[in-house]
């Protein structure tokens, strides 16, 4: 379906002929290696292994701390680097080996990059003129551009003169002017300030929809990952830890990477026996499932003052700091036994303050294990 | 503050050790005294129009050896071999930083301390060098072996501002246009080149003016009917202190001044 | 192709051009300079293809044949120019220091114009540089007569063809070579240091000697280094100035080259002023490193 949005310029894909009524995926990348060397002589393993793909016009994150290899798996995309092993598919068809001007993808860099020797116009229509359109066709294809941006009117600018989000629109329109099949976007919203970057997160949301082609967005905020994908991957060392939607991930989080990273969590050590798991304090509850040892995770916000259902777990213990943060207080709840608990209450005027005694329960739907043990 | 004027004071003083000596060359370029120099006698062009090999006034001229044909054709060499050297150590500097900036290699590092050596080596050694390897293979010592030797070290030059602007550039301004479908040269012509231009102008601006004032390499490797500049100049000290070297002197540094400022001009216009 | 060897290519068509030239008449020459340091010199000029360590040995003390006599006079004339050089950087250093310290506090536009000042002369010919220094420097040059004008000397004093025509005519040239790596690390230092030395109690003095001079160290030893090693080798300024009074150990191989024609010694002469520099420079590198190092 969002194929018909694409636009002329770009034939069907060949497809196989025993599934030539459906399409090929946009991006299909299968068991992807990158090593580096660095100056000092070592190694490092930006990807290791890493199969991924997009299933259709998706908006898709790839999220992770510096260094997970993110950006590189975004430059492998884009044929700025060469993978060691393993293969790149743009709509079925492999494009490992195709330079990077030759591949159907733009991207929108975290610098920027604009040509500052150029106008917006020039920027804009770069790609256009690189193909060779005639003079009419790019003027009419920058003019749609800036409009679809927003920044209608200011073909002639020079990039000096333009302000960082208005930097950012031009560096949008410019990698949508020549109809990619695919939008790879670098921490482009990094620069801007926090209203600003809110703003161009819903705007890309729906830029998204309107254009039908996919996005793959490279982030290290788990805040603009969970508000803007339609699935998330979250990368570590090399690893693609988890690929889900952004509930999936932050309800159900496969590992405690993940857990982790994505927003504020309690990570209790559990012992397992005849299918219970056991805290420390003592308490116990039925486990789905027969992992051998795990981890219990509870969200901060799934600790409540009153308690909902019979079943569930309670933790008692002293109010060890107390941060307001508006709408509700951060409490930081020490337990004997399970240790420091984190938990969110929302300001109704009777939030105990430090030092205060303070019972906590949490209901069984929001427990979740994972089968992972800390170190 | 009485620390901050002693220290204004004493940078006037700097300055003026810096540009008395050659104030001094230019005002007495003007000087009509033929015998010593020291003395005013008086304000003339005669030095100017010997040099230009125009009349002159000069009555004493049987005491000096006129050797202004000489010093048409050393000018002529001069510029021959600085545009020479000039364009092949743009051209082969550029090539090195852009290799060395742009490309993950083994040996860019190497390159890089090869490039540092011929600027900081005494430059006798690299003169007497070039010598030994020019008469070893057989080569005569001509305009080409002292273009092919000034390269060898200006090249370094080039390397070093080029690679200086190739720093400042955001190296995802190529992917950009990679990125947007635009072959490797088309790259390099339309976003690469625009962008280090000042750079490389720069390099070749700097190559130029060192070529035409290089002494020591030149004085070694040039062939003896082949003078330059500086060699001539050179000569003319060693068989005595002549007044029309001042004038000499006082049209190298306009010449220099007016280049070097033209440099200046147009990198604080780019910016 | 793949995307590796893509680049392969186009990296080599970058390099080739450039490497084989710089191969053939740079690495090469200096390589045959080194060959020659250790081989025979004919009786007339030129070369026998002999292996020869006496040409070391006349510098260094073993030579004691009929014809290659060790001379201390060429050892001399080393530590002369090692000593030569070292005032120059010293003289160069203690001229630049306050002048960089003024400039690196101006406001940015003047300063910017004083930097272009400072840097000029570094363009102007050296011979037109030294020329100058001969006027002022001889008997009846300026400096003479201004003596003599004030009455400070009634007949003239001889400047020229002695250490100190050389040592200034050196220090003039070289400056810009002092002061470029000196500013660049005087204006690197934060005013707020200093202020906060002054907040803490200390004295300008103790100021000068426990913050700001330790912060421009690396400056003061990269502008000494980069300015030493053409000052070593360097020929053109005392022969204009020292004349042949003040010889200098790039005197005695320019000699050994174009008039005694005895190329293997004037190799070895070389080559000992580059072992010179190479000290130099790992001396350097090694304090520049122990500084990075906290």
């Amino acid at each position: 379906m969002y194929r018909a949005m694409i636009g002329p310029g770009h034939s069907a894909c060949p497809g196989s002929s025993s599934e030539s009524t459906l399409m090929p995926a946009p991006l299909e990348i299968t068991a992807a290696s990158k090593s580096f060397r660095t100056p000092e002589g070592g190694t490092i393993t930006a990807l290791d292994d890493v199969s991924f793909g997009l299933d259709g016009a998706e908006f898709v994150t790839l999220l992770g701390p510096s260094g997970c290899g993110k950006t590189t798996l975004l430059r492998t995309i884009s044929g700025f680097e060469a993978l060691d092993h393993g293969t790149i598919r743009l709509e079925g068809q492999d494009v490992t080996d195709w330079p990077s001007h030759k591949r159907p993808v733009n991207t929108v860099f975290q610098s920027y990059a604009l040509f500052t020797h150029m106008p917006v116009s020039r920027n804009v229509g770069y790609a256009l003129e690189i193909a060779g359109a005639d003079k009419a066709t790019i003027r009419r294809r920058v003019g749609e551009m800036l409009e679809l941006v927003g920044l209608a009117g200011l073909e002639n600018r020079r990039i000096s003169q333009l302000s960082g989000g208005q930097k950012q629109r031009v560096a949008l329109a410019r990698a949508l002017a020549g109809r990619p099949k695919l939008l790879l976007l670098d921490e482009p919203l990094s620069a801007l300030d926090k209203n600003l970057r809110q703003k161009m997160q819903h705007e890309l949301k729906s830029l998204q929809r309107e254009l039908g082609i996919g996005f793959i967005f490279v982030t290290h905020d788990q805040g603009e990952a969970l508000t803007m994908s339609d699935r998330i991957a979250v990368l570590a060392h090399g690893r693609i830890q988890q690929l889900g939607t952004p509930q999936a991930l932050y309800r159900r989080p496969a590992n405690l990477f993940t857990a982790d990273f994505l927003g504020d969590s309690n990570l209790i050590p559990l012992v397992v026996a005849e299918g219970r798991g056991i805290l420390p304090d003592g308490q116990s509850f039925t486990l789905n499932g027969a992992p051998r040892a795990g981890t219990l995770m509870l969200r901060p916000e799934d600790l409540t003052r009153t308690r909902r259902g019979e079943a569930g777990l309670t933790f008692k213990g002293v109010v060890a700091a107390r941060y307001y943060s508006g709408k509700d207080f951060q409490i930081e709840l020490d337990c004997p036994g399970t240790g420091r608990l984190l938990a969110v209450l929302r300001d109704d005027g009777a939030v105990p303050d430090t030092g205060a005694e303070l019972t906590l329960h949490s209901a069984t739907d929001a427990l979740h294990v994972i089968e992972e043990v800390q170190p | 503050m009485k620390l901050t004027r002693l220290l204004t004071l004493y940078g006037i003083a700097f300055f003026a050790f810096i540009y008395a000596p050659i104030a001094l060359v230019m005002v007495y370029s003007f000087n009509a005294n033929p015998v010593n120099m020291m003395i005013w006698d008086g304000f003339t062009l005669d030095w100017y129009r010997l040099i230009f090999g125009m009349e002159t006034g000069i009555t004493e001229s049987s005491t000096y050896i006129d050797s202004t044909p000489q010093l048409h054709a050393a000018v002529r060499t001069s510029f021959v071999v600085a545009f020479s050297t000039t364009a092949i150590s743009t051209v082969f500097g550029t090539a090195l930083a852009l290799a060395v900036a742009r490309y993950r290699f083994r040996l860019a590092g190497f390159y890089r301390v090869l490039l540092l050596v011929p600027m900081i080596m005494p430059d006798i050694v690299l003169g007497i060098a070039l010598l030994i390897f020019f008469i070893t293979i057989g080569m005569n010592l001509s305009v080409l072996t002292i273009i092919v030797g000034q390269c060898t070290f200006l090249i370094s030059y080039v390397f070093v501002t080029v690679s200086a602007r190739l720093a400042h550039m955001d190296v995802s301004v190529e992917e950009a246009s990679a990125d947007l479908g635009a072959t490797p040269f088309a790259t390099f012509r339309k976003v690469t080149l625009p962008s280090i231009a000042p750079g490389v102008f720069g390099g070749a601006l700097l190559a130029f003016i060192i070529s035409m004032d290089d002494l020591v390499i030149t004085y070694f490797i040039a062939g003896t009917g082949d003078t330059t500049l500086p060699i001539h100049i050179w000569g003319m000290l060693r068989r005595g202190i002549k007044p029309e070297i001042n004038a000499i002197a006082t049209l190298m540094l306009l010449a220099t001044i007016v280049i070097a400022g033209l440099g200046l001009y147009l990198r604080s216009r780019q910016k | 192709m793949s995307l590796r060897t893509r680049r392969t290519w186009s990296l080599l068509g970058l390099l080739t051009a450039p490497s084989a030239f710089l191969l053939c008449f740079f690495l090469c020459p200096l390589v045959l300079m080194l060959i020659y340091s250790f081989l025979t010199p004919g009786l007339y000029g030129g070369v026998e293809w002999e292996f020869f360590h006496l040409n070391y040995g006349r510098i260094l003390g073993w030579a004691d044949t009929k014809y290659e006599r060790f001379d201390p006079v060429f050892l001399i004339i080393f530590l002369r120019s090692l000593r030569l050089a070292a005032l120059t950087v010293l003289t160069c250093l203690v001229i630049s220091y306050p002048a960089a310290f003024w400039i690196s506090r101006m406001p940015p536009a003047r300063r910017n114009f004083a930097l272009f000042l400072v840097t000029l002369p570094f363009f102007v010919s050296l011979i037109v540089r030294l020329f100058a220094w001969v006027l002022i420097l001889r008997p009846t040059g300026f400096l003479n007569q201004g003596l003599m004008g004030v009455g400070l000397t009634s007949e003239p004093l001889e400047f020229l063809y002695t250490d100190f025509a050389v040592v200034v005519g050196m220090t003039y040239v070289f400056i810009p070579f002092t002061f470029l790596p000196l500013y660049a690390s005087i204006e690197k230092l934060d005013t707020a240091q200093i202020e906060a030395s002054f907040d803490l109690g200390a004295t300008r003095v103790q100021t000068f000697g426990k913050v700001i001079l330790p912060a421009t160290l690396p400056g003061i030893a990269a502008g000494a280094v980069i300015t030493f090693i053409p000052a070593l080798g360097n020929f053109i300024v005392p022969s204009v100035l020292g004349g042949a009074k003040v010889v200098m150990i790039g005197n005695l191989i320019e000699q050994q080259f174009l008039s005694a024609r005895n190329w293997p010694f004037g190799s070895a002469l070389a080559m000992l002023v580059m072992a010179a520099v190479l000290v130099l420079l790992i001396v350097q590198l090694r304090l520049a490193r122990r500084q990075d190092v906290p």
